[in-house]
């Protein structure tokens, strides 16, 4: 009886007591990205601590946004290594957490997967809110508003709005001169469906933020 | 020997209720990647080329700029979050503005490549985009189609 326990046990429990070799110092790593930064890079490094040395055979990547590599393909007992893994930031903000699996091969030829994460965190220059401003075909053109605000130390100014569409009357008022500012828009009519965007200029040096879009739409009325 | 038995018995009576309830419960779901199991606003290449015959559609590239170089859908828009999605899309916009009656279908790298709903989401909440597909598949299935170029 015991006997046929313990058959079973081995059966369902040993896949997960395989050992990995690789013994990564951290397997999460978080980092606070300057406003400057286009591309962040994420050092995880590791030690062979097996007996055998270990291939890394491919790295498992959730975004887009990020390549990896590692400094060597194999490394031997008591071998040290990283992985370097670089996010490129293009228009994310806030916190993101993208993860990524390492897999590796010892010299029997046993697979092993390593899951680690990079969480970033972008700070928000400049917001604006909402991003999309919307009318349905025949309602009121009523103004709406824009409001732009620069949470970053840095104060940024608008220097020019201009609109893609034409038909549409456009103004800024200053709330907070650097800090905050109200754009608003309004229709001259509502009667065709129509996409447009408002091209805010500002006085940062960052390319990123010298330019901000925010879209205005007249939609459809739902069938 | 007669666990065993009484064990194998036990495992087969569960798979064989697991089975009864799986074929016959009228809400039995389906198994996941079973073909055709696709989300409200995902839509297989031939609904496409049905949609492209009918109304034309605007295609939207989100995959990374080095592989849209490499070969896109003709026509096709590079937006993609890695390289900066409104830095991408303000060159394209006084095209995008005027085609915003048409429907959108955005494909990405694989059939399991998120950043096509990434973009599909940031092209209605945020650009209002009203009617946004993602390609079921991937550049895959436009590969194996002959539509890369």
């Amino acid at each position: 009886m015991r006997y046929y326990f313990t058959i079973i046990s081995i059966l369902f429990f040993a896949p997960s007591v395989a050992f990995a070799d690789l013994q990564f110092d951290h397997k999460e790593i978080e980092i606070k990205a300057k406003v400057s930064d286009e591309v962040v890079t994420f050092l995880f490094p590791f030690k062979n601590v097996g007996k055998e040395s270990v291939s890394i055979i491919d790295v498992n990547l959730t975004c887009s946004c990020l390549s990896a590599k590692t400094n060597r393909g194999s490394y031997g007992p008591g071998e040290g290594g990283h992985l370097e893994a670089v996010f490129s930031i293009g228009s994310f903000t806030g916190i993101q957490r993208k993860s990524m699996t390492v897999i590796s091969r010892s010299k029997d030829g046993e697979q092993v997967r390593d899951s680690l994460l990079a969480i970033l965190t972008i700070p928000d220059v400049v917001t604006i809110e909402p991003e999309l401003i919307k009318w349905k075909v025949g309602e009121d053109p009523s103004v709406k508003t824009f409001t732009l605000k620069v949470p970053h130390v840095d104060p940024i100014k608008i220097t020019n709005v201009s609109c893609t569409r034409e038909g549409f009357d456009v103004s800024v008022l200053t709330k907070k001169e650097g800090r905050e500012y109200q754009i608003t828009i309004k229709p001259q009519n509502t009667s065709k469906p129509m996409l447009g965007m408002l091209k805010i200029e500002t006085d940062s040096k960052l390319k990123k933020h010298s330019r901000k879009l925010a879209f205005f739409s007249i939609a459809r009325k739902r069938r | 020997m007669t666990t065993i038995k009484q064990l194998g018995i036990i495992i087969l009576l569960s798979f064989g209720a697991a089975f009864l309830i799986y074929k016959w419960h009228p809400k039995s779901p389906a198994l996941y990647l079973v073909a055709g199991q696709l989300r409200p606003d995902e839509v297989t290449l031939s609904e496409v080329l049905k949609l492209k015959k009918e109304r034309g559609v605007v295609w939207i590239d989100a995959r990374k700029g080095a592989d849209y170089h490499k070969g896109h859908v003709e026509g096709a828009f590079l937006l993609n979050e890695q390289e900066d999605f409104f830095a991408l899309l303000e060159p394209i916009w006084p095209k995008i503005q005027n085609l915003s009656d048409l429907p959108f279908v955005v494909y990405c790298g694989s059939a399991a490549c998120a950043a096509s709903r990434k973009i599909a989401d940031r092209l209605r909440d945020s650009v209002g985009i009203t009617e946004v597909y993602i390609l079921d598949g991937g550049d895959e299935v436009l590969r194996k189609a002959g539509l890369m170029n």
